[in-house]
């Protein structure tokens, strides 16, 4: 096992280093350049900021330059903010949204998938019934909806809660629970559906059947017979799931004030901060990646046919 | 003596979009110690939903409804709550199902799996159970029980696995063992050696069979008695050697003729009865075999034929034998 994951590990840094190239030619494709603007820029000072960034070189060049700074863990400057690194900016907002997100998956594990094998081992009761249908209401109801109803009710007709300021001043952890639930409601929603569902089809097997024949206790034979064969499609939901969410959740952090990541994918794109970009691409893939050899191994954990050598 | 199982007139219906379908439909029998019976008919005849309702194994509501009685040690299990049938099943009634690929849970070990059922129904420590799987394995021919206890269902072959689940079902000493096709999804060579497994541990164990089959094959070296079911119904009973010499039913007959023989002077094509069973829902009000019967008679699709006794134990349900047999 610990073979196969240092294998794992060490094939990541190919993977990366062809998406870094293919990202780096892609994004010089797009339209429009950094340093483009309403009004434009006078020929001399545009090429005097090109040859600050280097941009006047052949693209090679600038690539081969980039690779090199790259190895030395240097993610370059942004062509934006011209006052701190790309680095900087990325690794100070990426434990924020990883808090965030670790945070609503929590959340949306715990009671995502109780909830969702208790409705399908009681499927068609009352209790299937109401929670498919907060489920229903969880998934399509966007969170830019959710966000502000639970800011005006909470914070501004109860005043229950804050309703921004990222862990600051006197309300400290309770900042955090708003976007956190916010965040996490739609999660929760799609756990339930999809541990329901599978629930039932493994309530449907043979090997259930026999584990009735045997005479075994219901609750015994949900902990022990079902639970493990309903978690596995979970597992595969989690992994890119969990990645999207800890690079950041752009809208959840703009509407309570999180001073996240998730922005910096936005406003690079816009702003064809060429690093910026190049420096989102290359955290997403490595949290991606990283999710994915993790729901292998959960994998190797829950299902004794898969082995890894 | 007193049988061990009777089961009277026995009625499982499921309620269907397209109408109730009489899976097993007023099917009464009963069942000696010790005694193995063959439940034969072709897929879609009932024989399993029979199985499962004996069981208490379907989940009971408004579209599923089972009546009738079956009474098992004095007590009628069909009145009986899912609590008590919990007590039953496993340990007084062991059930042996149809394909051992999929009916040993893929997630856990087999010691696990052996284990659970003997802690549930027996005073056992998890030690002892242990042992004692291990002993259950041996017995059954499972090769190098102590060293394969602890491996996962995939790692075994289909004839092992349905060792394991002969294991599993003889650990508490049931009095009763139901076995729904056990051979079906196994190839020949090893539906032999199972079966003389099967036959090995009746005789060791005295404990009562019903075998489960559309194989009569299977039914020939090891029943008793022989019920024939075509869709729902019992048509004809008789010891396993009158129905093998001097079939009665048409379906029976046909059923016989459709096996291929070693020892067969004829060549060419199999026999085979024509047409297909009919579907479980409104069914006509004759006999249902009448639109595949090659002796029909007007009555036949009239009225559904009454029983014809020959002897103790040995009756079928046929116009053809209306009116001779009970003189």
């Amino acid at each position: 096992m610990s073979g196969y994951v240092i294998r794992r590990i060490l094939g990541t840094i190919p993977t990366l280093f062809i998406i870094v190239t293919i990202c780096f030619f892609f994004i010089r494709l797009a339209p429009g350049g950094p340093f483009d603007r309403e009004k434009a820029i006078p020929e001399n000072i545009l090429r005097n900021i090109e040859e600050k960034y280097n941009l006047d070189e052949p693209i090679v060049v600038q690539y081969a330059r980039y690779v090199y700074s790259l190895l030395r863990g240097d993610l370059g400057p942004s062509f934006r903010y011209a006052d701190r690194s790309v680095s900087e900016y990325l690794f100070r907002s990426l434990p924020n949204s990883m808090l965030l997100a670790s945070l609503a998956m929590g959340i949306a594990l715990m009671i995502g998938i109780s909830s969702g094998v208790i409705a399908g081992y009681k499927r068609n009761t009352l209790y299937d019934y109401s929670f498919m249908l907060f489920a229903v209401f969880g998934v399509s109801v966007p969170s830019f909806v959710i966000g502000p109803l639970f800011m005006y009710f909470f914070s501004l007709q109860w005043g229950l809660l804050p309703t921004s300021g990222w862990l600051s001043g006197r309300a400290g952890v309770l900042t955090l629970v708003l976007p956190v639930i916010s965040l996490a409601l739609y999660y929760v929603a799609t756990m339930a559906r999809l541990s329901r569902a599978s629930t039932i089809e493994v309530l449907q097997s043979d090997y259930i059947r026999t584990a009735n024949a045997k005479g075994l206790s219901p609750s015994y034979i949900l902990t022990k017979h079902v639970l493990k064969g309903a978690l596995l499609p979970i597992a595969s939901y989690f992994g890119p799931t969990f990645a999207a969410m800890l690079t950041g959740s752009v809208v959840i952090e703009t509407i309570f004030r999180v001073p996240g990541i998730g922005v910096f994918f936005v406003q690079s794109a816009f702003n064809r901060d060429y690093t910026m970009i190049m420096g989102t691409v290359i955290i997403y893939s490595t949290v991606l990646i990283v999710m994915n050899l993790l729901v292998d191994i959960i994998y190797g954990i829950l299902d004794p046919r898969i082995s890894y050598s | 003596m007193k049988p061990i199982l009777e089961v009277k007139h026995l009625r499982t219906q499921f309620k269907t979009d397209i109408g109730i379908v009489k899976a097993v439909d007023d099917v009464s029998f009963d069942l000696k110690k010790g005694e193995v019976l063959g439940i034969v008919g072709e897929s879609g005849s009932g024989k399993t939903v029979m199985g499962m309702s004996i069981m208490g194994l379907l989940p009971i509501g408004k579209n599923v409804s089972v009546s009738g009685d079956v009474i098992f040690g004095n007590e009628n299990l069909i009145e009986k709550k899912e609590r008590y049938m919990r007590d039953i099943r496993g340990k007084k009634i062991a059930m042996i199902f149809q394909d051992p690929m999929t009916s040993l849970n893929p997630f856990l070990r087999i010691s696990t799996q052996l284990i659970e059922i003997m802690r549930r129904h027996l005073d056992i420590s998890k030690q002892d159970a242990k042992d004692r799987a291990i002993e259950l394995l041996q017995l059954t021919g499972v090769p190098q029980p102590k060293q394969r206890v602890d491996d996962y269902p995939h790692q075994f072959s289909g004839g092992m696995r349905q060792r394991i689940m002969i294991a599993m079902a003889i650990s508490c000493d049931p009095s009763l063992i139901i076995a729904d096709e056990p051979t079906t999804a196994l190839d020949v060579t090893i539906q032999a050696q199972v079966m003389e497994l099967l036959h090995k541990l009746k005789d060791q164990l005295d404990t009562s069979i019903i075998l489960i089959t559309h194989d009569l094959g299977v039914v020939a070296g090891f029943c008793d008695r022989v019920h024939v079911m075509y869709s729902g119904k019992i048509v004809e009973k008789a010891s396993t050697n009158e129905l093998f010499e001097d079939p009665k039913h048409p379906y029976t007959k046909g059923l016989l003729k459709s096996i291929p023989r070693a020892d067969s002077e004829i060549k060419g094509e199999l026999y085979t009865i024509p047409g297909q069973p009919p579907l479980l829902v409104s069914l006509p009000d004759g006999c249902p075999f009448a639109p595949r019967c090659e002796f029909v008679r007007s009555e036949c699709t009239v009225s559904y034929p009454p029983i014809s006794n020959f002897s103790h134990e040995r009756n079928v349900h046929c116009w053809l034998y209306g009116d001779d047999a009970n003189e």
